[in-house]
């Protein structure tokens, strides 16, 4: 029997990350101009930030004494605390949630700086995509950071203690994380709002005049430098914020799922959807979301049926797919599947509206 | 703009028809097998297919589909309407991958027990929902003593863990007499698991040791191949007799093959004996001569859990390579193992259900002995808790490699035998 | 005391003449055509899968396995310009374009390698070339393969130049490199030049490939490993300029063998942590000397420095 609300709920939950990641790639690149390949350190920090702060906070919420998180007691007392203990769970969920939010604009600051200095156009993607690569050793091998290879564990749901209360429907096992997938539904559209109300401004409009010609707008009296580090910083903020409802989502910060592969996924589902269009970020995240799932449940499905197939040219094709898909968009129709959108301020707004009612 | 507006709206409209088609499908399409009156239970896998550890995680699916084939043989010859079907599905060897890998099989298929994932990163990822949803989880060879939960779906009646591991090592290095000990290890958590506890074991015995960590999945470590040798080297000047000076190598794979070839030119690390983990005994590694010359010079000794005792195990190996044409990678006959403790628990339930499942999978497990040997006792952990080790060590047979038994230990006892040097 | 020294400084070398080979190519693509090329690596890849089929074939044959490998790569090399690169840059498109192109045509090349070599059962095998010392210097093994690599790597770079410099091709492509418009202008085929250019490229690539192999067990993400590091050295370099790439190879060479010895000696740095003193280097040459340490031309920055504003 195929599980259709199973299905739904991590169909919604890991759409709303690639969301969320897709408009923040879309807005460095598409309406600002950066070629973020580093993305994946934003992502990634977000995870880690959480998932070191979110340990050691549940502790001290439970009035327990601090210990190393990287042992199995201290995952054990985790676990045991967020499915006995709401508030210390909640409130350390949304702490790190503020943190990975303020750590991630913080680096996306720090990331600016390389965006001031760099001579060619593509050092900034070079630079950001190295620092990913450093992100990613130094968090692999260095335990007092990222307790090794196997990742920090035991990063429960937070809503995870609902299962406890004697509550009936929302003690089921479908409900905490049906729950947690409306949250990052939530938060995925707050910030398409965002972006929309902040590429729908003369903010937007500088923007996209300092992505097409920053020459130009230097001379107009537009202050490139600012204005980058600007879109940098949200952007990155916004990655930071999906790193932490991820980690939250699969229980575990592991280096392994910040990869520069998984970067250009997010590229793909921006050019493939349209960039400096945000409805064109949500299309590109639900049509490549929707190939990869559906690869899998159908791999799976057709195996039941077909015994003599072979699953493992599944995940391959999907790299494979991914990458030819790109190409194609990129010689063929390099705008994407959505146009550029018009920068719809509030005054355009009136006076199209104006003129609809007028003549 | 309409046409990519129409565009949009048919490949949406389109992936949903799909959907929609797949459930129905699914549904239709299992009429048939109730008329027949057969019930097919479904086990899943869950391995990485593609990346570094692709032939470990392809070689365990084969394990398992060899299995499932095997028992589905017996239950028609005996006219049992029971069949087994086997559902594989790729997780690219990280968190993410395992965890969509098992979020597809549960949906699609109501997957309640799993062969997989391979590594403790992997089943880390997919734990919480396991526990969740009720699916058991046994991974083969995921050792990592950081798995050592109880009250959870993750059961390990496979491979030993760490602990032991690193026991048998330290005992055997300690019974060929060696006082000094260069150990090169891989940077995962298994391995650098192993590392700790073997060089503590051995430090407590006065052993001096000094420990290489290189980074796992990289193309070439002469430079770690170098520094191991220049430890060596002044062992040696400061005074330590050859004989005691030896190297272990906490590595498998291609990774091995590559410092092997270094190391075959150099002088030191030729004329000192080799230790290692079970995963060196390894056909790739074997078929490469020369690599294996080099593993045979120094008399490579490794400690493996004794595989070759069970007359399973020597059938298992002959069928693997009858079915699939090439001999099973290391550790393979775990996930063999692992598919006959899962098949016979739900015979046993009469259910694929996975909360039934969890009380009945220990209980089948305590009283199975397969093609790993020496029988199953797991802990309040889900752990094994029974360990036997052969000393194995390489030698040339003619023309051809392999490895010899020289020797066992006992994990139960901590006790070392050794018949030949 | 200083014993480890001889054999760190002989793997540097080598390490050196292996990255020449692998990035000179890479010089060469963003010297000619601009473009940085993150498929380069995969040419790499290919010379190294070409060395394992045929050293089954004919095992130990190292000359017969270089030219094979090195046409393999080029033919690689012209399809990948002439599927993706040729059309974009014919729409002019953007740097970001290109690198993402090239990005995505790594990508696919790496993963149809993954698919035919598990289908072919060779997803990670060990070529047949044995690697045998052929003379020790200071307790070092120096191997046939070593040896090879810094023959041909020292061969290549005096072909090369004398290439540039006296043949009529080598000073069109220089020609071409400098100021693409009024080479055209002056009647030179570019297309021409520009597929002689890859197949150089890609070739050279290829033979760094097959001479890596020896060592390695040959899989799919081979060169895709390698790929930061390649560009390391060429950033190193200062992009486009030839002597540039070979000082960057042996600060390659160098930095990850012999400073990282030093480090692991004398400060118990772990090796795990070795590609760390490359990347680091490319985001300091990168921010503080972007025209590394090599010679190059760029109008653009003449005219950043005419407006005095410090922006990308």
């Amino acid at each position: 029997m195929f599980d259709i609300v199973g299905f739904i709920i991590s169909l919604v939950s890991s759409l709303g990350i690639y969301i969320i990641l897709t408009l923040s790639l879309n807005l460095e690149y598409g309406y600002g101009g950066q070629p973020n390949f580093g993305q994946a350190l934003f992502y990634g920090m977000g995870a880690f930030v959480t998932a070191i702060l979110t340990s050691n906070l549940l502790f001290l919420f439970a009035h327990q004494p601090l210990a190393n998180i990287c042992t199995i007691t201290s995952l054990v007392q985790r676990e045991s605390i967020a499915t006995s203990n709401p508030a210390a769970t909640l409130l350390a969920w949304a702490i790190s949630g503020l943190a990975s939010v303020l750590v991630g604009a913080l680096i996306g600051f720090a990331a600016s700086y390389p965006a001031l200095r760099v001579k060619e156009e593509w050092y900034l993607a070079m630079v950001l995509l190295v620092a990913a690569q450093i992100f990613t050793i130094i968090f692999s091998y260095d335990t007092s950071l990222g307790c090794g290879f196997d990742g920090i564990a035991g990063i429960s749901n937070p809503f995870a203690w609902l299962t406890s209360t004697s509550i009936p429907v929302l003690n089921s096992s479908y409900a905490f994380p049906a729950i947690y997938a409306g949250v990052i539904a939530l938060f995925a559209y707050l910030c398409y709002t965002l972006t929309e109300r902040l590429t729908n401004s003369p903010f937007g409009r500088q923007l996209k005049a300092i992505r097409d010609d920053w020459l130009a707008a230097s001379t107009l009296g537009k202050n490139v430098n600012a204005i980058r580090a600007q879109v940098m910083v949200i952007g990155s903020a916004m990655a930071g914020l999906a790193g932490w409802l991820y980690v939250y989502y699969i229980g575990v910060a592991n280096t392994a799922d910040y990869t520069s592969t998984f970067t250009f996924s997010i590229w793909v589902m921006m050019i493939l959807g349209g960039f400096a269009n945000n409805r064109g970020a949500l299309t590109g995240a639900l049509v490549l979301t929707l190939i990869n799932e559906l690869t899998l449940v159908g791999s799976t499905l057709v195996q039941t049926y077909i015994p003599g197939f072979n699953p493992n040219i599944v995940n391959y094709s999907k790299y494979l797919l991914e990458s030819l898909l790109l190409l194609i968009l990129l010689i063929y129709r390099p705008k994407g599947l959505l146009k550029e959108s018009r920068i719809k301020t509030p005054a355009y707004t009136l006076f199209k509206e104006g003129e609809k009612s007028g003549e | 703009m309409s046409f990519t507006k129409s565009a949009v709206g048919l490949l949406v409209i389109g992936l949903i028809v799909g959907v929609i088609a797949g459930f129905g499908a699914s549904f239709a399409l299992q009429k048939p097998t109730a008329t027949k009156a057969t019930t097919t239970y479904t086990i899943g896998v869950i391995m990485p297919l593609s990346g570094t550890l692709a032939s470990f995680g392809q070689s365990f699916a084969n394990s398992v589909k060899l299995a499932a084939n095997e028992m589905n043989a017996n239950l028609s010859a005996i006219g049992s309407p029971i069949r087994f079907n086997v559902v594989v599905a790729d997780d690219g060897g990280t968190p993410s991958g395992a965890l969509s890998a098992l979020q597809s099989m549960y949906q699609s298929n109501s997957v309640q027990i799993v062969i997989g994932p391979l590594t403790s990163a992997e089943v880390l990822g997919l734990r919480d929902y396991a526990d969740t949803n009720h699916i058991v989880i046994l991974p083969p060879a995921a050792t990592a003593t950081s798995l050592r939960i109880a009250g959870d779906y993750i059961l390990r009646p496979g491979q030993p863990g760490d602990q032991f591991e690193g026991s048998a090592l330290a005992q055997t290095i300690l019974g060929f007499g060696e006082k000094y000990v260069v150990y090169i290890y891989r940077g995962d958590t298994s391995e650098i698991g192993t590392y700790n506890i073997t060089s503590s074991i051995l430090k407590q015995d006065g052993v001096s040791v000094v420990g290489i960590e290189y980074t796992p999945a990289q193309s070439d470590y002469s430079n770690i191949v170098a520094s191991a040798s220049s430890d060596v080297a002044s062992f040696i000047s400061n005074g330590a007799p050859r004989s005691q000076v030896a190297v272990v190598l906490g590595g498998y794979g291609t990774e091995a093959a590559n410092m092997f070839t270094h190391a075959s030119s150099d002088q030191y690390l030729s004329s000192v004996r080799w230790f290692g983990i079970e995963a060196l005994n390894d056909n790739s590694l074997l078929s490469d001569s020369q690599v294996a010359s080099f593993m045979a010079k120094v008399n490579l000794t490794i400690t493996a859990p004794q595989t070759s005792t069970s007359p399973q195990g020597i059938n298992f190996a002959e069928a693997y390579a009858a079915a699939y044409g090439s001999p099973p990678e290391p550790y393979s006959n775990y996930a063999y193992d692992n598919a006959w403790i899962a098949m016979l628990s739900i015979l046993v339930a009469g259910t694929d259900n996975g909360q039934t499942l969890i009380k009945i999978v220990p209980l089948v497990a305590d009283h199975y002995f397969g093609a790993s040997g020496t029988g199953i006792f797991l802990d309040q952990y889900g752990d094994q808790t029974i360990a036997y080790y052969n000393v194995e060590k390489c030698v040339q047979l003619g023309q051809s490699y392999n490895f010899t038994v020289i020797g066992e230990y006992n994990g139960g006892t901590n006790q070392l035998t050794l018949n030949t040097r | 005391m200083l014993s480890w020294l001889p054999g760190s400084i002989l793997r540097s070398v080598f390490e050196s003449g292996i990255f020449l080979m692998i990035s000179i190519g890479l010089t060469l693509t963003l010297s000619v055509v601009k473009l940085p090329n993150f498929a380069h690596a995969e040419f790499l890849t290919i010379g190294a899968y070409t060395s394992l089929v045929l050293s089954q074939v004919v095992p130990n044959n190292i000359p017969i396995i270089l030219l094979a490998s090195f046409l393999t790569a080029a033919i690689l090399a012209l399809a990948v310009h002439n599927a993706v690169f040729k059309p974009l840059i014919a729409r002019k498109s953007s740097a970001y374009i290109l690198v993402l192109a090239s990005f995505a045509a790594a990508q696919f090349i790496r993963y149809t390698v993954f698919i035919a070599g598990s289908l072919g059962g060779v997803l990670s095998a060990h070529p047949l070339i044995a690697v045998t010392p052929v003379v020790y210097i200071a307790g070092q093994a120096l191997t046939n393969v070593y040896l090879t690599t810094l023959i041909v790597a020292i061969a290549s770079t005096i072909l090369l130049s004398l290439f540039f410099r006296y043949t009529l091709i080598g000073k069109c492509m220089r020609a071409v490199s400098s100021n693409t418009v009024l080479a055209q202008l002056s009647g030179i085929r570019i297309e021409y030049i520009v597929s002689v250019m890859w197949i150089i490229a890609g070739g050279l690539g290829g033979v760094g490939g097959a001479l890596l192999s020896p060592y390695v067990t040959v899989t799919p993400a081979l060169g895709f490993n390698l790929l930061l590091e390649i560009f390391a050295v060429v950033i190193f370099g200062g992009l486009t300029s030839f002597v540039g790439t070979i000082i960057g190879s042996l600060i390659m060479g160098f930095s990850e063998n012999t400073l990282m010895d030093f480090l692991n000696i004398y400060f118990g740095v772990p090796y795990t942590y070795t590609q760390l003193i490359p990347f680091s280097l490319i985001i300091i040459v990168l921010l503080v000397k972007p025209t590394g340490f090599g010679v190059s031309y760029s109008a653009n920055r003449a005219l950043r420095r005419l407006i005095g504003v410090r922006t990308r």
